[in-house]
């Protein structure tokens, strides 16, 4: 069985961001779905990815959905790197359609939402979350 | 005495007009408020537990409430990780302005008939 328009795009976001080489500068070959438990920071971790359906006339199916993606950086690189490596991650996929190749589907557009930076709880590192939304149809 | 023709007509359309901006702007409202929440819940930082407890419901009068969780002042906070309420109403506010306006012209279009 052919995979849904969530996991799909997983594999699609983890491809683009792995190949785009602003983004592999700041974090190298590091974008996870799941970090391993030792692992080096910076990295970049796939968000929640929220997925609707949209209704449409007749047997077309086409999906909204909004995604994030997460930025963990180094505890010693402040605010700085987060962002650096957040504003990377916003420019490598902002209407990108090209660069995402969704198996069994069409990304029909997709852009920036929105991005936010913060501290992490050890009270050293940042991370940051940087938001998509996109449209998908079969 | 005489009557004015037409006025009952008006009467009828304009005693209708509430009802039907209720269902037109209630409508842009869960649309608008459902985004809003499917935003913040993929800034939020937290786990899938705090994350499951933002959550929107549709009001009789037309409003949506948005519930961003008990966790919500904490990651806003000044001194506490991400926030994400703000960032999620500043990148929709403008497209909720827009839906809310369109809705309210539909709710005046539906009742007098245009």
């Amino acid at each position: 069985m052919a995979d849904g328009p969530a996991l799909a795009l997983q594999g699609a976001l983890v491809a683009a961001l792995s190949a785009n080489s602003a983004v592999t500068a700041l974090v190298g070959a590091r974008v996870y779905d799941e970090p391993p438990q030792a692992v080096t920071l910076p990295y970049l971790r796939i968000g929640d990815i929220d997925v609707q359906p949209f209704r449409t006339d007749g047997g077309a199916k086409a999906w909204s959905v909004i995604f994030a993606i997460e930025v963990h950086s180094r505890p010693i690189a402040g605010r700085v790197e987060a962002t650096r490596i957040a504003e990377a991650v916003a420019v490598a996929l902002d209407e990108q359609e090209s660069a995402l190749t969704v198996a069994g589907h069409v990304v029909e557009w997709v852009f920036h939402l929105t991005q936010t930076v913060g501290r992490e709880a050890d009270g050293k590192s940042y991370s940051a979350a940087v938001a998509f939304e996109a449209s998908l149809s079969e | 005495m005489k009557s004015v023709s037409g006025a009952d007509a008006v009467r009828r359309k304009l005693s209708i007009l509430d009802d039907r901006i209720v269902k037109h702007v209630g409508r842009a409202n869960a649309q608008s408020g459902g985004e809003l929440v499917r935003i913040a819940k993929v800034l939020h930082p937290g786990d899938g537990t705090n994350k499951a407890a933002i959550h929107g419901t549709a009001n009789a009068d037309g409003s949506y409430l948005c519930d961003f969780g008990p966790k919500a002042k904490v990651t806003e906070g000044k001194n506490a990780p991400r926030p994400f309420v703000n960032p999620a109403l500043t990148v929709t506010r403008k497209k909720h302005k827009a839906r809310a306006a369109r809705a309210m012209k539909n709710g005046v279009k539906e009742a007098f008939g245009g």
